[in-house]
């Protein structure tokens, strides 16, 4: 590849994460010269997919400090092979994973597939559908069923899986619940699909818990509240989950269930998650006839008239109009960070959390029903615990306060991992070593629920904590004035379980920056077929 | 003006008339040339294949498909080449051609309705294409015919479980096998199998007015067949009762509040069901059984005291039951009058039916 030397540039995209690839799709049909660069070997940034062997190097990357200051504290666990026993299960060859940074659902009701149709890439994608969402109840915990939350207890009865109603349907079927408590959830189900238009009914409550809120409006007791707290995704726990916030996010999921078929509402694509989409979108930029290198990186310097001088570190330096990336990524000042561990591990600026991919032994198949006749078979499963359901370390007993745990489950067909095998993506506020036991109490926890003989085992995992700047960052002051117009600083990725539609606004906003304020809003992501524009294959990805 | 400075979106898409016309054009010839070509009577497959385009393009042009009609029965009665051999366990080549053809037009068809799965004509030609398989060939053919048709529906209930044309059609399929194996013998009954279907149709999709009505209709027969004793009787009709409350944890569900009705008016007297389930109530266990069911129903006001159905059931059987045991006091008019009094609150649109309500029932 030629020398990048002195070449001139309308817009540096620094990183591949799904901010820059997508905002590198978004410009793919302008006039404007794109330079994408990453100072990786793989695509994707913090939305990247590993083979094992790739999750090794990134592990050891950031344990010298080498990776982006997001991710911290990062290990890796590889139980030795008994070869003795050929029949044990064991990991498969490394490329025959692909696991992900970011294994995000995206809810039909997202605008992200919408805006991958129209800017006609989606075909390039596959997805696989999220089905059941699960709330796990400890063999120790009192196992309630009655609406009052009176219950047996006792060590002979068996940690559980309960299955989260998402429709009048599966009301109706979960024999859990007694009538007057189905009724309850029945009128919960009506209120929240229009909300919206009911405002006296939680509107004074707005930023009040939402047990709270789900006790005094709906009569709907502690006791059997965590299918819908399951539903917000939130790793708070549930007394500073606002009644707004979850709301919005039950309602999303609802209104998101049969969108693309029946009985599931929520998607991830397929190969590692956002990975894909980042690569695609990459992609779509090169194929468009702008240019997509990739080198080496550093540091910014300030330049003269419209555009500026950057330095690539084996490359030289170019000239650009525009660079944009992550704060930290491009050198401009470092990420606000609150103290890890303990007190103040949940602030109201950064988010971190506690997280862990693992390859499990066995294909999990009880935790992916069939969700409907005719829908495809899920390949993704969410699993919650609820404050109250794991023991904390150091404890043989339950814990009432600890932070909840999440689990994705991603089955095989999510070509994550070979057949016969799955792979579990845990969450947890909960930060250092307690906020590890947590996730490893959670797992053994899923393990022993699905009941299988034998139980499975975790054959790889990877743990780290990850944390996100707040959305709106500013560039700090340390570049000459002319050039901070011109530097756009996207948010690094937080550890969310779900897709958050803000990314898109973070894109909107670089977009219209770049493009000018007179570039009509209606454009944004709307392409036509490429078929129909001279000769270009879009099959054609031997580029970059 | 507004579009004035606005820059202009790559394709921005502009409806192509000319394109529209010509489509319109191609229509219009195809359908004079079908039309003539009936009216001289050249009954041909090729011509056929002209109506499949027609109707491929507007099933909703329900004299083609009378056309296409007349063209098969004319081909049905034509004689096959005689080159043709026929082997000893295969039909003679006339039937076999007609076998043929039906099959043929049947698969292709199945496009057609998956697209517009709402269109009359396209079930009702299905349904003739069956009759004639009936007439013309061996009844083994026709039953696999049958049931292929039931496989077919079973799917289009899949994708749209409330196509009441779907359902209707269903009750058709299963009529037909249901006569056809009589002729062939043994008659074998298919209420058991129809009556779960309907239990999994239900659990798929609670709001389903077809498939409850279809129980309502399958269970009196399936206790007939079961030559179910009255104990039997009892235990489907508490099942039922169970099943639909749980169905009703959604009071604003209408079609489980008429499939509780039709539950009801078989425990009612001098209704037009009567009999159909239990057959040997008293008045003493009527009157339980309302009580009963009325308790329940009074239970949902406290979570959902907005619902005008649970007041208009409230009202609607209170009658039935005054009707069964005047004199108790069970129900009082006070609180009918508080029902009613609710029911104009939640619904003033229909103050001409609740008006008429009041007089009915004298309050």
């Amino acid at each position: 590849m030629d020398s990048l030397e002195g070449t001139l540039w309308d817009v540096v995209l620094y990183g591949t994460g799904i901010r820059q690839s997508l905002l590198a799709l978004a410009l793919s049909r302008s006039d404007k010269k794109i330079l994408h660069i990453d100072s990786h070997q793989w695509y994707g940034g913090a939305e990247a997919a590993f083979s094992l062997q790739e999750a090794k190097t990134w592990v050891e990357g950031i344990q010298h400090e080498l990776e982006h200051p997001q991710f911290k504290k990062a290990s890796l666990h590889h139980p030795e092979r008994d070869d003795s026993q050929t029949d044990a299960p064991k990991l498969s060859y490394p490329r025959a994973y692909s696991l992900a940074l970011a294994p995000q659902l995206i809810y039909a009701r997202s605008d992200l597939l919408r805006l991958l149709v129209s800017s006609k890439v989606e075909k390039q994608l596959e997805f696989v559908a999220i089905g059941s969402w699960w709330v796990y109840q400890s063999a120790l915990a009192p196992q309630g069923s009655s609406d009052d939350g009176t219950a047996d207890g006792g060590e002979s009865s068996r940690s559980s899986l309960l299955r989260v109603p998402s429709s009048r349907e599966d009301v109706f079927a979960d024999t859990t619940l007694d009538l007057n408590g189905r009724r309850k959830l029945m009128k919960f189900l009506r209120f929240i699909a229009r909300f919206e238009d009911e405002p006296d009914t939680w509107q004074q409550h707005a930023s009040k818990p939402f047990p709270e809120f789900l006790e005094q409006q709906f009569g709907i007791p502690v006791a059997i509240q965590s299918p819908l707290i399951a539903l917000t995704l939130s790793l708070k726990p549930p007394s500073e989950i606002t009644t707004e916030f979850a709301l919005s996010k039950i309602a999303t999921h609802l209104r998101s269930i049969g969108v693309f078929g029946r009985g599931f509402g929520a998607v991830i694509p397929k190969w590692g998650g956002l990975s894909e989409i980042a690569q695609v979108a990459c992609r779509a930029c090169a194929v468009g006839g702008d240019n997509g290198a990739y080198a080496a990186e550093e540091e910014s310097q300030d330049g003269a008239d419209s555009s500026f001088k950057i330095k690539l570190s084996s490359d030289g330096r170019v000239s650009t109009r525009w660079l944009v990336g992550d704060v930290e990524d491009l050198g401009l000042g470092s990420m606000k960070e609150t103290s890890i561990g303990g007190g103040d591990s949940r602030s109201d600026t950064a988010i971190i959390a506690s997280r862990s991919v693992t390859v499990v032994s066995s294909p999990l198949g009880s935790l992916f029903p069939p969700v409907a006749e005719g829908s495809p078979p899920p390949a993704g499963a969410v699993v919650f615990f609820p404050s109250g359901s794991l023991c904390t370390a150091g404890s043989e007993e339950i814990s009432q306060n600890h932070s909840p745990v999440y689990i994705q489950v991603h089955s095989n067909d999510t070509g994550e991992c070979p057949k016969g095998q799955s792979v579990l993506y845990t969450f947890t506020a909960e930060l250092g070593p307690p906020g590890l036991q947590l996730l490893t109490n959670a797992m053994t926890g899923l393990l022993a629920a699905v009941e299988e003989d034998p139980t499975p085992i975790a054959l790889w995992q990877m743990q780290y904590e990850q944390s996100s700047q707040w959305a709106d960052a500013d560039p700090p002051h340390t570049l000459h004035a002319v050039n901070n117009d011109r530097i756009i600083c996207l948010p690094s990725s937080s550890p969310d379980l779900s897709f958050d539609d803000a990314i898109i606004e973070n894109v909107r906003d670089a977009w219209k920056r770049i493009m000018g304020d007179e570039v009509d809003d209606a454009s944004f992501m709307v392409f036509e077929d490429r078929e129909e524009m001279a000769g270009i294959d879009e099959d054609d990805d031997d580029l970059g | 003006m507004a579009s004035h400075g606005v820059p202009r979106v790559a394709g921005s898409g502009s409806r192509d008339t000319a394109k529209e016309q010509k489509k319109i054009q191609e229509y219009q010839s195809l359908v004079e040339l079908v039309n003539a070509k009936i009216s001289e009577r050249e009954y041909t497959i090729e011509v056929l294949a002209l109506t499949t385009k027609l109707l491929s393009k507007n099933p909703e042009y329900y004299t083609i498909w009378n056309h296409r009609r007349l063209i098969l029965q004319h081909q049905f009665t034509e004689e096959p080449s005689t080159s043709e051999t026929t082997e000893d366990n295969q039909l003679p080549p006339k039937q076999q051609r007609i076998l043929d053809l039906i099959s043929d037009d049947l698969r292709l068809l199945v496009g057609l309705l998956i697209e517009f799965p709402k269109c009359y004509w396209i079930w009702n030609y299905r349904r003739w294409l069956l009759e004639e398989a009936e007439q013309r060939l061996p009844t083994a053919v026709a039953v696999s015919f049958w049931q292929k048709e039931l496989g077919l529906v079973s799917k289009m209930l899949a994708r749209d479980e409330r196509n009441f044309h779907g359902w209707s059609y269903r009750r058709t399929v299963v009529a037909s096998l249901e006569r056809l194996s009589e002729k062939s013998g043994a008659r074998v009954s298919m209420v058991e199998d129809e009556f779960a279907y309907t239990t999994k149709m239900i659990y798929s999709g609670l709001k389903n007015f077809s498939a409850w009505h279809n129980r309502s209709k399958l269970i009196p027969r399936l206790l007939d067949e079961r030559k179910a004793d009255n104990v039997a009787r009892r235990k489907m009709l508490d099942e039922e009762l169970e099943l639909i409350q749980t169905a009703l944890t959604d009071p604003f569900n209408q079609s489980a509040w008429d499939y509780h009705a039709f539950l009801m008016g078989t425990i009612s007297p001098n209704s037009s069901v009567e009999t159909v389930i239990v057959r040997d109530f008293t008045n003493h266990d009527r009157v339980i059984y309302f009580e009963r069911e009325m308790d329940r129903i009074k239970e949902m006001l406290q979570v959902d005291e907005d619902c005008k159905f649970i007041y208009l059931a409230l009202l609607q059987y209170a009658a039935t039951y005054l009707d069964i045991e005047g004199g108790n006091k069970y129900v009082t008019t006070r609180e009918m009058r508080d029902w009613l009094a609710k029911l104009r609150e939640l619904d003033t649109l229909r103050r001409g039916r609740w008006d008429d309500l009041e007089s009915k029932l004298h309050l």
